[in-house]
């Protein structure tokens, strides 16, 4: 199978944008994506809605800080190996260790679920993006690079590149 | 409500970056005369160090200074960060977004400069891993884990690890701004920082999320911090004044009272420094005057509590502490001031919309606050110590060393240290969100009536 390519097209305005992702669409290329240099209201290019399943992660991660923590605290009021009395377990100590590596965990899974969810890949992008510009770029097959360049443009690109 | 002005891209990237892009004209004189504090604070911690924790001020029974007084503040600082970012983003409040990051980046700076002064008032603090660290070190003792003193530490630094992560998630969009303004080695860094942002979708929808994420688990974070520093003080059943249930309220909510005072006072200053005028309107300081009022006169309520259990009991030795900390000099006068400085002369200020609006009155109302702030937790701390033993012949005095002062002096210049550095290096408004306001301000019109054309998804 051909590897997908990818082109970009720059657009000075959202209205413009939003006729490319149109254009795009009716070309039939099946994953468009529109750079912004600041978030926007979702579909307003046209493009699907995303939904990363991003709460699995820090779900997990606090679920497991909060054990460990609870664990240490319990843990750190045991007596130690080979004394004969058995220690008074409280616990206020265990709840706030328990609170605090869940707090850890979630962050730690946080953040492990953005590095994932993020599903990053090289691609073309432009600086003017930041700039306030607003970036279409389009996955598609090798074959379809052409047409998609030629409907970036017509939509009124200031820049294609691929 | 929202008195925004219409800005392009551009103008938002060109006046928000223009700090870190140039060097303003005042910055190195500020940055030399925090790094003279912060030399000041730390030479007289040299000078601890070499001589020993004699030189503090501490002596029985007061053994506990102005070095934990300055614990206890500027971990109230750090509170600042949470209330405005973490609370006011899950409530959606549109007037947050020009100081969320300033405070959680002085929650940052004012955390770490508070949990060094533990480490400092111990005296010797390159024992005190044998002393926190849950390990027993061949000694044959683990940590007393059923010690606030011990929680302290933990929360503290989940308090630290957490604000500094929020700060770096929100930071990534405006580390992708600054990878394509810049060229050589800090593109290099930019673009490693930035982690590969190209503000796509899902980037974005990623990065609300981690947002609110970051958001609901500070929360508890926040509300423990200052709970268990008050523990430290709440849990010591033979200090009359410090045995008292109250303290975790009491003391988390004139934390955020300090913390907000803080970021008001900040923003003032920034608003002067980097002439953001058109970022930090008078309708923030309206708002944010309008929160001090709520947040003052809940922590007053809380105050106005812990005095009144302390007198309910008519026990002879909290009405002897009392009787010192009200009628007995110097501290007759300090309280005083506490109450004139923390309460009652902001307070009834920030009534006024014309106070509110006006930038010099808020830059001082808000310093007084803290002034205010940082006696009442010397009015708490050393006269109880003072009063701690139940023979008035060992009841003793203190007398804060110069050490001591140039220490909590010093405190001051690093976190000014810290953000002068910070600002230079990153922008202090994110620029994310200024651009995202512009897009909330789109209206439409409804009949007669023009409303908002935009509105939130989440």
């Amino acid at each position: 199978m051909a590897r997908p390519s990818a082109v970009l097209g720059i657009f000075a305005d959202a209205d413009s944008a939003g006729r490319a992702v149109e254009r795009l669409q009716a070309l039939g290329v099946e994953e468009v994506e529109v750079l912004t240099g600041h978030p926007y209201p979702s579909g307003a290019f046209g493009e699907a809605p995303v939904h990363p399943r991003y709460h699995r992660f820090p779900t997990a991660g606090g679920l497991v800080g909060a054990g460990v923590g609870a664990a240490l605290g319990v843990l750190l009021q045991a007596p130690p190996a080979g004394a004969e009395h058995v220690a008074i377990l409280t616990l206020p100590p265990a709840a706030f260790l328990a609170i605090l590596g869940g707090v850890l965990g979630g962050l730690a899974g946080g953040l492990l679920g953005l590095a994932v969810e993020a599903e990053a890949r090289p691609a073309p992008y432009d600086p003017e993006i930041t700039r306030g510009r607003i970036g279409v770029r389009a996955y598609c097959s090798p074959g379809q690079v052409g047409p998609a360049a030629r409907a970036l443009e017509e939509a009124g690109a200031l820049r294609v590149r691929s | 409500m929202q008195e925004r002005i219409r800005q392009t891209e551009r103008e938002i990237n060109r006046d928000l970056l223009w700090p870190v892009l140039r060097i303003p004209w005042w910055f190195w004189g500020l940055v030399l005369a925090a790094a003279l504090l912060v030399a000041a604070g730390g030479s007289a911690f040299g000078l601890e160090v070499n001589r020993g924790p004699g030189v503090y001020g501490v002596n029985r029974p007061t053994f506990w200074g102005f070095l934990i007084v300055n614990f206890v503040f500027w971990v109230g600082i750090s509170h600042a960060g949470v209330m405005l970012s973490a609370i006011l983003r899950l409530s959606q409040a549109e007037w947050r977004r020009p100081m969320v990051r300033a405070a959680e980046v002085l929650t940052i700076f004012s955390l770490a400069t508070a949990a060094s002064f533990p480490l400092m008032h111990t005296g010797r603090p390159w024992r005190i891993l044998y002393w926190a660290f849950p390990y027993d070190f061949s000694r044959g003792v683990y940590v007393n884990v059923r010690s606030p003193l011990i929680w302290d530490p933990s929360a503290i630094f989940t308090y630290l690890t957490s604000s500094a992560l929020f700060v770096f998630i929100t930071l990534i969009p405006d580390l992708a701004v600054l990878r394509d303004r810049t060229t050589g080695w800090p593109h290099r860094i930019f673009s490693v920082l930035a982690l590969g942002w190209k503000g796509n979708p899902r980037q974005w929808r990623l990065q609300a999320l981690a947002g609110i994420l970051l958001s609901a688990l500070i929360l508890p974070v926040f509300v423990s911090v200052h709970s268990i520093v008050s523990w430290d003080f709440g849990m010591a059943v033979s200090v009359e004044g410090w045995h008292v249930t109250i303290f975790a309220p009491y003391f988390v909510i004139g934390a955020v009272h300090s913390g907000v005072a803080a970021v008001a006072t900040l923003m003032v200053v920034m608003r002067k420094l980097f002439r953001w005028d058109a970022y930090l309107r008078d309708e923030h300081f309206d708002a944010i005057g309008r929160l001090l009022v709520v947040v003052g006169t809940a922590w007053f309520y809380f105050f106005l509590l812990e005095f009144v259990f302390a007198l309910l009991g008519r026990e002879p030795q909290e009405l002897a502490l009392r009787e010192l900390q009200v009628f007995q000099w110097p501290w007759n006068a300090l309280f005083v001031l506490f109450l004139l400085t923390a309460y009652f002369i902001p307070v009834p200020l920030w009534l006024f919309r014309r106070v509110r609006r006006n930038l010099t009155l808020m830059f001082w109302t808000s310093i007084l606050v803290n002034v205010g702030m940082w006696l009442e937790r010397l009015i708490i701390i050393v006269p109880s110590l003072m009063r701690k033993q139940t023979f008035t012949f060992i009841w003793g005095v203190y007398k804060p060393s110069p050490i001591e002062i140039l220490m909590v002096v010093g405190s001051f210049g690093l976190v000014a240290l810290g953000l002068l550095m910070f600002s230079k290096v990153f922008p202090l408004i994110p620029l994310n969100e200024a651009k995202e306001a512009q897009v909330f301000m789109d209206e439409i019109r409804v009949g007669k009536r023009r409303v908002p054309a935009v509105v939130r998804e989440e």
